[in-house]
C-alpha cells in the first residue's frame, strides 16, 4: 500500500478541526469532567509503580535531609559543647588560682616543666616572702620536696621524686635510720636500711634530725611491700608518699622554726603574728 | 503497541518527576520516528497523535485538544518537508535536525502552560533538550542503521 498524500491531508485537516472543536469546547469544563475523571480513575492502576517509586524516593529524600540536619545540629552542639568546657575549664582555673592565692601561706605552683615532671617545680614566692633555698616545702601535712634555689619573687622545690633528691629520715615504729630518694620516674625509695630490720608494710616515713634545715619528724609517707635487695647487704622500700605528686597545685613552705615561712597576707593574721611577736 | 508504550512511558515519567521536571515528549518522537520511518502510515499516525493528545489533555492538563493540535501539526509539518525533499537528501543528519526540530513547538508551548516565563523558558527548554539529546542520537543511529541495510 503506497502512500496517499491527499488521503493524509484530510485525515491531518480533519484531526485538527477535531482537536479545534474540543479546544472551543475546552472552556466548559462540565463537558469534560466526567471524561478526566474516567481517564484519572483508569490510569491510577498503571500509574501506580511510578507513584511508588516517587513516594519511595521523597521519603529517602527527606531521610536524608532529616539526617543532615541533624548531623549539622550534632555538629553544632559538638562545637557549642567544646566552648562551654574550655569557657568552664579556664573559669574553674581562674578560681583555683584565686583560691590558692587566698591562701596565704600557700605557694602557688606557677610551673612544671614536663622533661623534668618528677623533679621540680616553680613557686610563685621567693626570697622577699621569707623562703629560704633547703626549706621543707609541705602537702598536706606531707612533706613534698625542699627548696632548691630561691630567687625575690620565685622559688625552686625540688620534689621527693627527683633522683638527686636524698633525706634522711627514721621509721617511727622502729627508730630505723635511712635515706629517701626519688626514682626520678615517679617513685621514692628508703634506702640503706639493713636486711635483718623488721619493716612492714604500712610504717610511718618522717624527717629525722640528723639535719639543720630540715626539722625532725615531718611526715613524709608509708613504706609499701614492695622492696628490693640493694648492694651492700641493704634493702630498698618502696615509700608511698603522702603528699599527692600527681595533683600538686600549691605547697606550704617551712620556715626554720618549723613554721611557715609564708607571711599572712590578711590584716587579721598579721595582727595576730604582731601581737604574738612572729 | 509502540503508542501505547510511548505514551505511557511519558505519562510514567511525568507521574515520577510529580510535575516538577519537563519530561520529554517520548510520546510526541516516537509519532515521528515512525512518521519518517513508515511512509504509508501517515492517516493510523495522525489518529493516533489525536487520541493520545486528547488522552493527555484529559489526564493532565484539562484542556482537551491543545496537545493533540500540536502533535498533528508538527507531524504533518514533518511529513510534508520529509517527503517532499528527494530520497538522496534524506540522510542522517537531516533526519536527526528534524527529529530534533519536530519537538521543540510542543516543548515550549509545554513550558509556557507549565508557567515559565521570560528567559525561563530559553533555560527550561536547554534543561529538557539535554534528555532529548540521547534519544535523538538514538533514532539516528537507527535510521543509519535502516539506511545501511537498504544499501546492501
Amino acid at each position: 500500500m503506497g502512500r496517499n498524500p491527499e488521503k493524509e491531508w484530510i485525515h491531518g485537516l480533519l484531526a485538527i478541526t477535531a482537536s479545534l472543536l474540543l479546544l472551543a469546547a475546552a472552556p466548559r469544563r462540565d463537558l469534560f469532567k466526567g471524561a478526566v475523571d474516567l481517564v484519572g480513575e483508569v490510569l491510577r492502576y498503571p500509574e501506580y509503580p511510578a507513584v511508588f517509586i516517587e513516594r519511595t524516593a521523597k521519603k529517602f529524600a527527606f531521610w536524608f535531609t532529616d539526617r543532615n540536619v541533624l548531623q549539622d545540629r550534632l555538629n553544632t552542639l559538638k562545637e557549642e559543647n567544646e566552648r562551654l568546657q574550655l569557657a568552664w575549664s579556664m573559669e574553674t582555673a581562674k578560681n583555683l588560682r584565686k583560691e590558692l592565692d587566698g591562701f596565704v601561706r600557700y605557694a602557688r605552683i606557677t610551673l612544671r616543666e614536663p622533661l623534668s615532671w618528677w623533679s621540680e617545680v616553680r613557686i610563685n614566692k621567693g626570697l622577699r616572702d621569707g623562703v629560704v633555698v633547703g626549706a621543707p616545702a609541705l602537702q598536706n601535712g606531707f612533706l613534698a620536696g625542699r627548696v632548691s634555689a630561691a630567687e625575690d619573687r620565685f622559688a625552686w622545690v625540688e620534689l621527693l621524686t627527683s633522683s638527686s633528691l636524698m633525706i634522711p629520715v627514721v621509721i617511727e615504729q622502729t627508730r630505723d635510720l635511712g635515706v629517701v630518694a626519688g626514682d626520678g620516674d615517679g617513685g621514692i625509695w628508703l634506702l640503706y636500711v639493713p636486711e635483718n630490720r623488721m619493716l612492714t608494710k604500712g610504717m610511718l616515713v618522717s624527717t629525722a634530725m640528723v639535719s639543720e634545715a630540715l626539722p625532725p619528724g615531718v611526715p613524709l609517707g608509708t613504706l609499701s611491700s614492695e622492696r628490693r635487695e640493694t648492694s651492700g647487704g641493704y634493702i630498698a622500700w618502696k615509700v608511698i608518699p603522702g603528699a599527692s605528686l600527681s595533683q600538686l597545685y600549691a605547697l606550704e613552705v617551712l620556715g626554720s622554726n618549723g613554721e611557715s615561712a609564708l607571711p599572712a597576707r590578711s590584716p587579721v593574721a598579721r595582727e595576730v603574728r604582731r601581737s604574738s611577736g612572729l | 503497541m509502540i503508542y501505547l508504550v510511548s505514551w505511557y512511558v511519558q505519562d510514567f515519567f511525568w507521574v515520577l518527576g510529580s510535575g516538577k521536571v519537563l519530561v520529554p515528549e517520548f510520546f510526541l518522537l516516537a509519532l515521528v520516528f515512525l512518521s519518517l520511518f513508515r511512509f504509508e502510515d501517515g492517516v493510523t499516525i495522525f489518529w493516533a497523535a489525536f487520541l493520545g493528545g486528547v488522552l493527555w489533555d484529559l489526564r493532565w492538563i484539562g484542556f482537551p485538544g491543545i496537545s493533540s493540535l500540536f502533535y498533528i501539526g508538527t507531524l504533518m509539518i514533518v511529513r510534508w518537508i520529509w517527503y517532499s525533499i528527494p530520497v538522496s537528501g534524506r540522510t542522517v543528519s537531516f533526519f536527526g535536525f528534524l527529529f530534533w526540530c519536530a519537538n521543540v513547538p510542543t516543548a515550549l508551548g509545554r513550558i509556557f502552560l507549565w508557567g515559565a516565563r521570560g528567559t525561563d523558558i530559553f533555560y527550561t527548554h536547554l534543561f529538557q533538550q539535554s534528555y532529548i539529546l540521547p534519544i535523538v542520537l538514538l533514532a539516528c543511529a537507527a535510521y543509519a542503521w535502516r539506511l545501511k541495510n537498504r544499501d546492501v
